[in-house]
């Protein structure tokens, strides 16, 4: 099953990210900040990263980068989901290191299609059937 | 001249901008039971549309348009 | 309670306590940008997670105090109690909410009304209110947990069966729009905007509250609100709401939503059987009896009861997606059956799956395959997007992770197969062109390939001896020449367009040198030779230039390409007939040119199909053939590439721009005296105007004019209009073929030189003073006959007045074109003209207003390029 790592500062959307996810059968990880993020992420292995933008302590950005500089996470796929809408704040985003944007509030089946896509699975369990 | 009055018949012509509403209200509280016609107009101000659907009065020859024929849907002359 | 919920409720208690301490921090010690940070934070934190909950009132407030937080963080507005006094009342009040959320699981029932009259205090204090709107960050959160708004069912089914049936999608929006009150004096018209809202399938008018008794009203005061359903996607509603977005509430909603049956539940055995009935006609894929078991049913019982309606809406079914969308026809089956139409969860955290409908394989496959596509072309975009070299090569890995696995997603081999292929290229050449175009064939169905031994000549067959690489052979095994091609990584050329651009400077510094010999040496002989060296050299950098440059030459097919199906699919949506001519898509033009062009062009375009023609009925009516012309042209003129959009249209009506402009105060009531045709529809170019909704229905010309202006003179070009009232607009774009070199005439000033770009300048003339007049506050001047307006460049730049101004009896003025008008512009003497790079601003002097770059001069003085449009 792929593994998930959810980083956002908000405990109410950790938990929602959480349960759609869980549903649609991802191993869930949950960090409140970018410290705590790479710190997870340096422990175990994750196929995927959901990052927030604007974080106490680390934000969005540096953690991305972080990540992108590292060899060992570099070519771990991340998507930024983010409040903020503007065009300038997706491209800030790519040159971060994200795959892609996603603007707060997300769609629960727009965040499972994409997480299930770009983990390499294809239509969820539930479509399937 | 955008409005024309006729004893309690109103007629919209052209295009009826928001300089014509307050015009248009001094006018309609005079008139008891207005009745409006669209046949001549073209494009009417929200301020227009508005005055009209507070007054008890009736409208018609609403024109094509699902925006007006929204705004005057209980109001559409028999 | 929902588990979703009881988490919201204590973290945003925490938040609010963090921002309430920090706020009262913050009056003890206002400078504190640790804390302004926090609090900052913690408000964003409570907006971000508010939007996951059917709430808006709170997000809405929470987001002004968001707003007005910001602008106290970058210093925008100085912090003072009042400030703080309305922030903390505003978080109480939040507090509030959320006990009663707590309590009864929703907002009480004067929310709105609160939140409405707070906001507007808090947005009372940011700069220009109207911003918040331009910002789409700002956008209001609207709920998607509970995305059903209550209103919907207010629709007459009638109303909601027609919109059923002209859905282009499975979703739809369904909004809420309530101007706010003072709208009318900022020149909104409410109705207007509706009226070119895209996707409208159906919407309901009316006051917001009861309206008061007529002889109270106030005629100025807006006081409706809108409920309507588009067929449309959330960003392009929000980019046409985009200036009132605060006032919008957005939902998507599946176009099964719309399906809710209306009535009183009837009773009666009847209902048992047909559900028994139907289920059976259902999996054995009897559609005929499925239909005939219903309208049978309808004949028998009262049209106005619930079922009756569930029936109708099961027809309407049936006749749309027939027995696909299964989920969909069950739950409309079970209304029918039991008088209560199941609730059809589609809460995103909801764990039961039941009564999700599975949409059928193919449709869901294919909105897999739209998502997977996107994705990938979001790899793209990355990709494009410059970064940190000592991230990019970890980020490329990444993207390659993605297209990767999305190729496995959709089992695509051939994708997966060829991607390392790809990648290298990229990461060796830097040239994206292999990715990008098998990125595109990501999931495309592919014909079997023949195995390579039956297309490449068979081993018996003869290979003509003279066959070697750069040859072909053809089918009666004659050889012909290839063209030889080397691919070549575009910074290698760029690097050599530099030293170009280099030489160029250099070269320059000949003519200083020849002067210098001339005056401080006295050797006209030595500085005559230096002139002839100076010739053959610049010669020989022109060929050079010359060659760089047209192997980075495009043709613009590369940006047409796209056109004939953005024209398609938007003149179907909009129910238009349009035929399409392009013309001269092999001119060619610089890469970065082409690149620049793209996005005002698709404007133009948009434009073109969305006011500018008009509906076949309209043009029946006008007496024109019912299918509409648009016109893309390119072609060169000496050093510019000219592209035109044209359109058979309605095109503009320059009184109503005018008269609009006036309105607006975009230009005085003389400005507009003068103003012959072709200067008045040009306005839709200013900002103020082309911004402003309304116009588009006036003009034929709309939102997003003075976006593609400033593209093009960013690029160093001009764009124009002209226009024929019912006979169609021609927008004509001109564009430097390159964008490397520009041509300047330098300028003095108060003993400073400065360079203006040479496209800019119209003539030099000396005037007598005398011959300046004061026209109101504005100094101008005759040139043949045409009044022209007099700036001082002095002043312009706040460069000190000097006494020997005044003593001057004439004055050395450079007339300059900016955008369509002209300026003379008092300087202190002219000097020469130049070749020169202009680079952008760089390290302090970045952002320094009224400039647009720097050129490195032959004499190693740095030169600030003027930057005109913005000055005057």
């Amino acid at each position: 099953m792929p593994h998930v790592l959810i980083i956002d500062d908000s405990s109410t959307t950790r938990l929602y990210y959480r349960e759609i996810l869980e549903e649609a059968g991802f191993v869930v990880d949950e960090a409140i900040n970018g410290i705590e993020g790479l710190e997870k992420a340096m422990n175990r292995s994750f196929d995927i990263f959901l990052v927030d933008l604007n974080m106490p302590k680390m934000d969005g950005y540096t953690f991305l980068g972080q990540i992108r500089r590292t060899v060992e996470l570099e070519a771990v796929p991340a998507i930024m989901i983010s409040t903020q809408a503007r065009e300038a704040d997706q491209v800030k985003a790519y040159a971060a290191g994200a795959n892609l944007y996603m603007i707060k509030p997300v769609h629960a089946a727009d965040l499972t299609t994409r997480s299930r896509l770009i983990t390499g699975q294809g239509a969820s369990p539930r479509m399937a059937s | 001249m955008p409005i024309r009055t006729e004893d309690s018949l109103i007629a919209l012509d052209g295009h009826c901008t928001i300089e014509e509403a307050e015009a248009l209200f001094e006018i309609l509280r005079g008139i008891e039971e207005p009745v409006f016609d669209l046949a001549a107009t073209n494009t009417l101000h929200t301020a227009i549309v508005q005055l009209i659907m507070a007054s008890s009065g009736v409208v018609r020859n609403i024109p094509d348009d699902p925006v007006l024929a929204a705004c005057f849907h209980n109001r559409r002359a028999a | 309670m929902n588990p979703l919920l009881a988490q919201f409720i204590p973290e945003a208690r925490d938040l609010l306590e963090q921002a309430g301490n920090g706020m009262l921090a913050l009056e003890r010690d206002a400078g504190s940008q640790s804390v302004i940070n926090d609090v900052f934070r913690a408000v964003h934190t409570l907006k971000g997670s508010s939007g996951l909950f059917d709430v808006g009132p709170l997000t809405r407030l929470v987001h002004a105090a968001e707003d007005l937080l910001g602008e106290v963080r970058t210093g925008e507005i100085p912090l003072n109690s009042d400030i703080v006094d309305r922030l903390l009342d505003s978080l109480d009040l939040v507090g509030r909410w959320i006990d009663a959320l707590e309590t009864r699981e929703a907002l009480p029932s004067d929310a709105e009304a609160t939140m409405t009259e707070r906001v507007k205090v808090l947005r009372s204090w940011l700069a220009e209110p109207s911003t918040a709107g331009l910002d789409r960050a700002t956008a209001p959160m609207t709920s998607v947990v509970t995305e059903v708004p209550d209103w919907l069912d207010r629709f007459p089914e009638a109303d909601r069966m027609t919109a059923f049936k002209a859905l282009s999608r499975p979703r739809l929006l369904a909004w809420s729009f309530e101007p706010d009150e003072d709208c009318f004096f900022r020149g909104d018209d409410p109705v207007a905007m509706l009226r070119h809202a895209p996707g409208i399938l159906t919407l309901r008018a009316g006051p917001r509250a009861p309206f008061p008794t007529f002889d109270s009203m106030d005629p100025l005061s807006c006081l409706l609100r809108f409920e309507v359903l588009s067929d449309t996607t959330r960003a392009e509603l929000d980019e046409h709401m985009r200036y009132v977005i605060e006032r919008v509430d957005i939902r998507e909603i599946a176009s099964a939503d719309l399906a809710s049956p209306v009535g009183k539940a009837a009773g009666g055995p009847v209902f048992g059987d047909f559900g028994r009935l139907a289920r059976q006609h259902l999996a054995g894929g009897d559609r005929t009896a499925l239909e005939r078991a219903v309208s049978t049913l309808l004949t028998m019982i009262a049209p106005a009861s619930f079922q009756a309606s569930a029936l109708r809406w099961v027809q309407a079914h049936l006749s749309c997606h027939g027995l696909d969308r299964r989920g969909d026809l069950e739950r409309l089956i079970a209304a029918v059956e039991t008088g209560v139409l199941p609730p059809r969860s589609e809460h995103p955290a909801a764990t039961s799956s039941a009564a999700e409908p599975a949409p059928s394989p193919t449709e869901g496959e294919a909105a897999l395959h739209d998502t997977a596509r996107t994705i990938a072309a979001e790899q793209i975009k990355v990709l494009k997007t410059p970064a940190d070299p000592a991230l990019a090569q970890g980020r490329l890995e990444a993207v390659a992770t993605v297209l990767k696995n999305l190729a496995d997603a959709l089992g695509d081999s051939h994708m997966a197969a060829e991607l390392p292929n790809a990648v290298t290229a990229f990461r060796q050449t830097g040239d994206l062109g292999p990715l990008q175009a098998l990125v595109e064939t990501l999931g495309e169905q592919r014909p079997e390939i023949p195995p390579p031994d039956r297309i490449a000549p068979s081993a018996a067959e003869p290979i003509p001896a003279s066959s070697k690489p750069g040859a072909a052979v053809d089918e009666h095994g004659d050889v012909k020449a290839l063209p030889r091609v080397l691919r070549v990584d575009q910074s290698k050329i760029d690097s050599i367009m530099n030293l170009v651009a280099e030489l160029i400077v250099a070269k320059n510094g000949l003519s200083y040198l020849a002067t210098r010999a001339e005056q401080v040496h006295g050797s006209r002989v030595v500085a005559r030779e230096i002139k002839d060296q100076f010739a053959v050299i610049d010669r020989i950098t022109q060929g050079l230039q010359v060659g760089v440059m047209a192997v980075r030459m495009m043709p613009v097919s590369q940006v047409f390409q796209r056109f004939p199906r953005l024209v398609r699919d938007i003149s179907r949506k909009l129910g238009k007939k349009i035929e399409l001519v392009i013309e001269g898509e092999d001119t060619e033009a610089d890469k970065n040119v082409l690149e620049s062009l793209a996005d005002p062009l698709i404007h133009m375009v948009r434009n073109s199909l969305d006011h500018g023609i008009e509906t076949p009925d309209e043009r029946k009516a006008a007496g024109k053939p019912e299918q509409g012309v648009l016109k893309i042209v390119a072609r060169q003129e000496n050093d510019f590439v000219v592209i035109e959009v044209s359109d058979d249209g309605k095109g503009i009506d320059p009184l109503r721009v005018k008269a609009k402009a006036l309105k607006l105060g975009l230009i005085s009531p003389e400005r507009a005296e003068q103003m012959n045709d072709g200067e008045a529809i040009n306005l839709v170019f200013d900002a103020g105007l082309s911004t402003k909704e309304e116009v588009s229905d006036l003009s034929g010309r709309g939102v997003g004019m003075d976006v593609v202006r400033s593209a093009v003179i960013k690029a160093g070009g001009e764009v124009s209009l002209r226009s024929t009232l019912g006979a169609g607009t021609l927008v004509t774009v001109r564009l430097p073929l390159t964008m490397a070199v520009t041509r300047i005439v330098t300028i003095e000033c108060r003993g400073r030189i400065f360079g203006i770009p040479m496209d800019h300048v119209v003539e030099t003339v000396r005037v007598k003073r005398e011959h300046i007049h004061r026209i109101k506050a504005m100094e101008t001047f005759v040139l043949r006959d045409t009044i022209i307006p007099i700036a001082r460049l002095a002043r312009a730049l706040r460069l000190p007045e000097v006494a020997s101004d005044a003593q001057r009896d004439e004055e050395a003025v450079m007339v300059v074109k900016v955008g369509r008008e002209r300026v003379g512009m008092v300087v202190d003497g002219f000097r020469e003209r130049l070749e020169v790079i202009v680079k952008p601003l760089e390290g302090v002097l970045e952002g320094l207003p009224g400039f647009s770059g720097t050129a490195l001069l032959g004499d190693g003085q740095v030169l600030l390029v003027l930057d005109l449009q913005e000055m005057l």
